[in-house]
């Protein structure tokens, strides 16, 4: 059976599989059905096996070339190294719908396992039925406008061009998708979970003690995606830079935002039950901004150094957009009856009060953010003219709001529950802040000795050293009180990802401020001082490897170690690909691109970008330390020093009826 | 209720959009005075466009190394040799991230005997705005950018702008 | 208690220390490198799709690189490296939107949105003022107190938030430079020449003087402006005022045509033909637009010139004749052209045997001249006597027998074969003229004028 053929039978197969799946929950939930809930379970398996087996097929025709298979004729290549070849999967529009399509059907075989004990409780069946439907949907893309598996004649010999050069020259570009699409495809999951409560009018806290594993998790990975992402483009781009406010990052970062304001709102309707149409709002915010960003980044709407090339599915996915957005403002108007908050704010300076403001921060963020990355477009509507927003736009609207989080992030752990003491709260935090104010003074002073300059700079090691040092003391004194449970539970876990959050917030500001760059002619044997690193160019050489010719610089950095930056000519790629080379250290990094080799024929120069910027190394560590916060979140704290942490329970009838 | 106006207006605006592949960009230099292109030619003498006012001059941007530069240089020698005589329409060079011994040997390979900037040629391409190469630009007689050409041009589709122009400008 | 205000007093104060004294002090220099990289990161790459010319190292950003290097070299201002990027590659090349017009609402709308989420939250906190509350049956003056209260709320949020939002987009937005005195003093006196032009394509002759004298001012020796500044002086009718204005720009530049004709042309208004030759001779000598050709013809410049030569020298050989004892020519101040010059005059005039006389004079003195020769002969020749013709064609035969490529000779007697009907024998006369490295601009227009090559089926050398 060619790939083809069997490619398209597993597609097909998903797709009669969701189908089936969305008839077999709707009958259930009409009551037709009773044994709904075992069909849908066998669904999702048969479901999960043709994404499977789709993916299969289409890395087999990947990995064996077989150039009959359109896709692998367009990206594949016989010199793509092995690892490469694997992730070219994603390197193009059709291979990252099936990829998608692949960790969703993951997503469902997870929930209607996670949730098969729950017998014939109908929000499951609605969830499923929401999870079926957006499966349906991914399906129907790659069966109609984003076909992976057409078929296509090659002539004998011929060879595929390989995916862009830049996303397989860095090992991060394995990782960076998928694990990106693991966080974006599982908001899913709340998502579907805010539909069925909505539908079944079950709209009290059991929707999101059932989700907020998954939601955590989905936001663990999202993270770890645009820290990696970021990495990648810092490794491959060579010019020091790692966030550029590029459409396609920003339309990852606006899920990220809204996700992170759900995870904190959450608390506040677990404990005073409070703001339940706010978060349904952002459940379904976050999942419509993930299709969204799909389709600003897929569309070719807007341009972006991620976008793939012009393709037929924007019409679709922005149907589905707007589908999505308006039947979850037509359910919550249809329910806002029994959204109606019973509980109320106790008092302003609270913890609640400090979720609240936390909530407003992320809003504004997303707001800035989604209308700097669609205003060219309104503009060019309704005005004709073409318009760019980018750095200088968000540098200076993100950045107070920056500030503002920190600074919540400093004090909001420290603050009571509203009415939970009867001491003020500004003693308690003129107690439990004490020691946090004394490492931001120590953070501002260490900053200046080390000849940190500027008041945005020192405002943020400021302020990240007071919410470093209120996490870190949480921590300590979690630890003390219960050992190595005291760094696990969402608390715990929490105020982990907080420290990384400070760290990547810290090492952006001090890299952002304090980068140095210059370029150098160098010739052979010549040496240059920078920023207080020497620089000595020893000679270059042609490395030639299966898919590409490296001309490789080689320089040695501070007397120590020698880089080999380099530019690579592809076959295929009408220009040449510089391949930067970065000597990290925990202090500063030099990150060294080629820009050019000037004289073919004469001496042996190069024209070398030299990058100096403190801190960097930071970042990724930053990200570590969040993507470890977030495992450690997951794990159930045990008898902690509050009740027991709920675990997914069926939603108790009592506690839903307004 | 306000947010399901703005949504649905987003998505109205995205699904008008074009692609942003398609939108082609045209140059607010178009119609204006045309930027100075001002510098040292490969011969080493001094150039300025401005000498040569009151004729069509076509500004060309190229590299030597650039497959459609070179498949359109025979065009620019054929119509700078058929207004040499008359001399209405002359075409000056600007090499565009180059170096003098690369143009120069382009020049010798492929012909050609008009000047080409390369001192000042950093100055002139920014000026105009030029986003690759080949690029060309027309500037009439009286000193405007009146035609922008992205990729090769010809010699009969220069000419048929000239004609055009010049008819338009005849009649009213 | 009091050790813990202490502390958090010594906290704040150490603080707040660090953090004016970073703020304040000076920073470590920093490069113009590292300007040209801040700067880079503001402008977007125009090819490279969501990428800023920092980021991409295709040709174009390596280009604009450079610019900018260049430019923050000068020490330029970063307004105006924006306006010069954003006047050749348009508005999207600036990452930084506008603060003015419709793209301001990109900085104030997210101030309303945020004056909005703070009024909700601060409504939200306020103690006792839960939500809860609203759905209870107020009185009707209560609700109608309660929704003056909203909306003096509402209009008070959108009016700082929009105030504050407009201050951002001021400060923050990029602004248009609108006076253009950062631009350098060239362009700003190509752009009041350029504005003169296209006065005076509307027809507005006192603007464009106003505007060439704006440019002279920004450069006094521009040479444009002064020469159209003289042109136009002269065109007004004030030609001693034209004078200064031309003179300078010839002195400026003695190359450059526009200055040569239109000095010409005014020295011909003078009277004075000498000059308006010289001027003119120069002029040709260069590598005149077509324009200029085309205003050479229309005011009939060689013509004029011409008739003030011959004219002149019509009035020498009068003078002459009007003395007693005329000298022999050799002894005479008169050159040979003028001689010819004033046959042909007298011949125009209707004179013919005045003028053969007159050349006659001249070849008393040289007897072998082949010009005055084939001058003699073209006379006759033109005479429309048949006999006088056969005279002529020998005169043309013996001034081409002494020089076998004389100009004249050669022409004259082209013309002569073409009137006796011998084609073949005068095109080989021009294809002979055609082929001199040399050859008079008269005789070239006296082939034009009267149709010579088409009537003789010659091909046109030029073509």
């Amino acid at each position: 059976m060619s790939n083809v053929a069997a490619g398209s039978a597993a597609v097909a197969a998903g797709l009669a599989a969701a189908l089936l799946g969305i008839a077999v929950t709707a009958l259930g939930l009409v009551g037709r059905y009773p044994r709904w809930g075992h069909a849908a379970r066998l669904l999702t398996y048969l479901m999960g096996a043709a994404a499977v087996a789709g993916v299969a097929v289409m890395e087999r025709a990947l990995i064996t070339r077989d150039f009959g298979v359109k896709f692998v004729a367009d990206n594949g290549s016989s010199t793509t190294p092995a690892i490469f070849n694997v992730a070219t999967l994603w390197s193009a529009l059709e291979g990252s719908i099936l990829l998608w399509a692949l960790v969703l059907c993951g997503y469902t075989v997870a929930v209607a396992v996670r949730f098969r004990r729950h017998g014939n409780d109908l929000m499951v069946a609605w969830a499923l039925l929401v999870m079926f439907a957006v499966s349906a949907f991914f399906f129907a893309l790659m069966v109609g406008p984003a076909d992976p598996f057409i078929g296509v004649e090659v002539p004998a010999g011929y060879d595929g061009p390989g995916p862009n050069p830049l996303l397989q020259n860095h090992i991060l570009m394995a990782f960076h998708p998928p694990i990106l699409y693991l966080g974006y495809v599982g908001f899913t999951v709340p998502f579907a979970f805010a539909v069925a409560a909505l539908a079944t009018g079950r709209l009290g806290e059991g929707w999101l003690a059932s989700t907020r594993r998954w939601t955590v998790a989905a936001w663990g990975f999202l993270t770890f995606g645009i820290v990696l992402g970021a990495w990648w483009s810092y490794e491959t781009l060579g010019w020091g830079g790692y966030w550029a406010w590029d459409p396609v990052e920003n339309a990852s970062f606006l899920p990220w935002l809204t996700g992170t304001a759900y995870l904190h709102s959450v608390i506040v309707q677990e404990r005073r039950g409070m703001l339940r149409v706010w978060n349904l709002s952002l459940v379904i915010a976050t999942f419509s901004l993930t299709i969204l960003g799909t389709f600003l980044t897929r569309s070719g709407v807007l341009a972006s150094v991620h976008s793939f090339t012009e393709s037929g599915i924007g019409p679709a996915i922005l149907g589905f957009f707007a589908v999505i957005v308006a039947v979850s403002l037509a359910l919550i108007a249809w329910r806002g009856d029994r959204l109606r908050t019973p509980g109320r704010i106790a008092a302003p300076v609270s913890r609640e009060g400090a979720f609240l403001a936390n909530n407003a921060l992320f809003a504004a963020f997303a707001f800035v953010v989604l209308l700097g990355t669609v205003f060219p477009l309104l503009v060019e509507a309704f005005d004709g003219r073409t318009i760019s927003v980018g750095n200088p736009y968000f540098d200076r609207m993100t950045r107070p709001i920056g500030f503002a989080l920190l600074f919540l992030m400093a004090v909001a752990p420290m603050l009571p529950w509203g009415g939970s003491t009867r001491r003020a709260p500004t003693e308690l935090l003129g107690r439990r802040l004490l020691v946090p104010a004394w490492i931001a003074a120590v953070a501002l002073v260490v900053a200046v000795l080390g000849g940190a300059r500027g008041w945005a700079a020192l405002l943020a090691f400021g302020l990240g050293g007071f919410a470093g040092g209120a996490a870190l003391r949480q921590i300590v004194l979690a630890v003390r009180r219960h050992r190595w449970r005291g760094l696990v539970g969402r608390t715990n876990g929490g105020m982990i990802v907080h420290l990384g959050v400070v760290l990547v917030a810290v090492a952006f500001a001090a890299s952002q401020s304090y980068v140095r760059q210059a370029e150098f002619d160098l010739e052979a044997n010549q040496q240059a001082s920078f920023a207080g690193h020497e620089i000595v160019y020893l000679g270059s050489a042609v490395v030639v490897h299966e898919n590409r010719t490296e001309r490789v610089a080689f320089v040695r950095v501070d007397d120590a170690k020698t880089y080999g930056p380099a530019i690579a000519t592809y076959p295929f790629a009408s220009q040449t690909i510089g391949i930067p080379s970065v000597r990290s250290t925990l202090r500063d990094d030099v990150a060294l691109a080629v820009l050019s080799f000037p004289d073919e024929a004469g001496p042996d120069r190069v024209i070398l970008r030299v990058t100096v910027q403190p801190l960097v190394a930071w970042l990724w560590l930053g990200g570590i330390v969040m993507a470890a916060g977030t495992v450690l979140s997951l794990i159930p704290a045990g008898s902690g020093r509050r009740r027991p942490e709920q675990t997914a329970a069926p939603a108790a009838p009592a506690e839903t009826v307004a | 209720m306000p947010l399901a106006v703005a949504v649905a207006v987003l998505v109205v605006v995205l699904a008008t959009r074009d692609s942003a592949v398609e939108r082609n960009a045209s140059s607010p230099i178009l119609g204006g005075l045309a930027p100075p292109v001002v510098g040292v030619t490969t011969a080493g003498e001094s150039f300025d466009l401005d000498q040569w006012r009151g004729r069509w001059v076509i500004v060309n941007f190229f590299q030597s190394t650039c497959v459609p530069c070179i498949i359109e240089h025979p065009e620019l020698v054929a119509f700078s040799e058929r207004h040499a005589v008359a001399g209405d329409a002359r075409v000056v060079s600007v090499t565009f991230d180059d170096t003098a011994e690369n143009v120069r040997r382009f020049f010798e390979v492929n012909g050609g005997d008009w000047p080409v900037l390369v001192e000042g040629a950093s100055e002139a391409a920014v000026a105009y705005g030029v986003t690759g190469v080949p690029e060309s630009y027309l500037v009439a007689p009286s000193g405007v950018v009146v035609w922008k050409q992205l990729g090769g041009v010809t010699a009969d589709g220069i000419d048929d702008v000239i004609a055009q122009l010049t008819a338009a400008s005849a009649t009213p | 208690m009091r050790r813990r205000a202490a502390s958090w007093t010594a906290a704040i104060l150490v603080a707040v220390a660090a953090f004016v004294y970073g703020a304040v002090a000076e920073g470590p220099p920093s490069t113009n490198a590292d300007r040209v990289r801040a700067l880079a990161e503001d402008f977007a790459c125009p090819v490279c799709s969501g990428q800023s010319i920092a980021e991409s190292d295709v040709p174009v950003a390596r280009e604009i690189r450079r610019q900018v290097a260049v430019w923050v070299d000068e020490g330029r201002s970063d307004a105006y490296i924006r306006d010069q990027l954003v006047a050749a590659y348009d508005t999207d090349i600036d990452y930084n939107p506008s603060g003015s017009g419709i793209t301001s609402l990109v900085w104030i709308l997210p101030l309303l949105a945020g004056g909005g989420i703070t009024a909700v939250v601060v409504v939200m906190l306020r103690p006792g003022r839960g939500p809860a509350r609203d759905s209870g049956a107020l009185p009707t003056a209560g609700r109608r107190r309660r929704w003056r209260n909203a909306a003096t709320w509402t209009v008070a949020v959108v009016v700082v938030a929009g105030a504050a939002g407009l201050l951002v987009a001021r400060s923050s937005g990029s602004r248009t430079a609108d006076g253009s005195i950062t631009g350098e003093i060239r362009s700003t006196a190509r752009e009041k020449i350029f504005e003169a032009q296209q006065r005076l394509s509307d027809g507005d002759m006192a603007g464009a003087i106003a505007a060439y004298d704006d440019a002279l001012e920004i450069q006094p020796s521009n040479v444009e402006a002064l020469t159209y500044r003289g042109w136009l002086t002269s065109r007004q009718g004030d030609l001693a005022g034209a004078a200064p204005y031309l003179d300078d720009a010839v002195a400026v530049d003695p190359a450059y045509p526009d200055a040569r004709l239109f000095r010409a042309i005014v020295a011909l208004e003078e009277g004075d033909g000498a000059s308006a030759a010289q001027d003119l001779a120069v002029f040709d000598s260069l590598d005149p637009p077509p324009y200029a050709e085309q205003l050479l013809a229309q005011s009939r410049v060689r013509e004029r010139i011409a008739e003030a030569r011959d004219a002149a020298a019509l009035e020498s050989v009068e003078a002459l004749a009007a003395l007693e004892e005329r000298p022999a020519f050799g002894d005479t101040a008169l050159s040979v052209a003028e001689a010819l010059a004033a046959s042909e005059a007298l011949a125009g005039r209707g004179d013919l045997l005045e003028a053969v006389q007159l050349l006659d004079w001249v070849l008393e003195s040289r007897p072998a001249d082949p010009d005055v020769l084939a001058g003699r002969g073209w006379l006759l020749v033109r005479s429309g006597d048949a006999e006088l013709f056969a005279l002529g064609v020998h005169y043309l035969d013996a001034a081409l027998g002494n020089d076998r490529s004389n100009a004249r000779g050669l022409v004259y007697r082209a013309f002569a074969r073409w009137l006796h009907g011998d084609i073949p024998g005068g095109r080989a006369d021009l294809a002979a003229f055609d082929a001199l490295p040399h050859r008079p601009p008269d005789l070239v227009r006296l082939i034009e004028d009267r149709g010579l090559r088409t009537a003789l089926g010659a091909p046109d050398p030029n073509r």
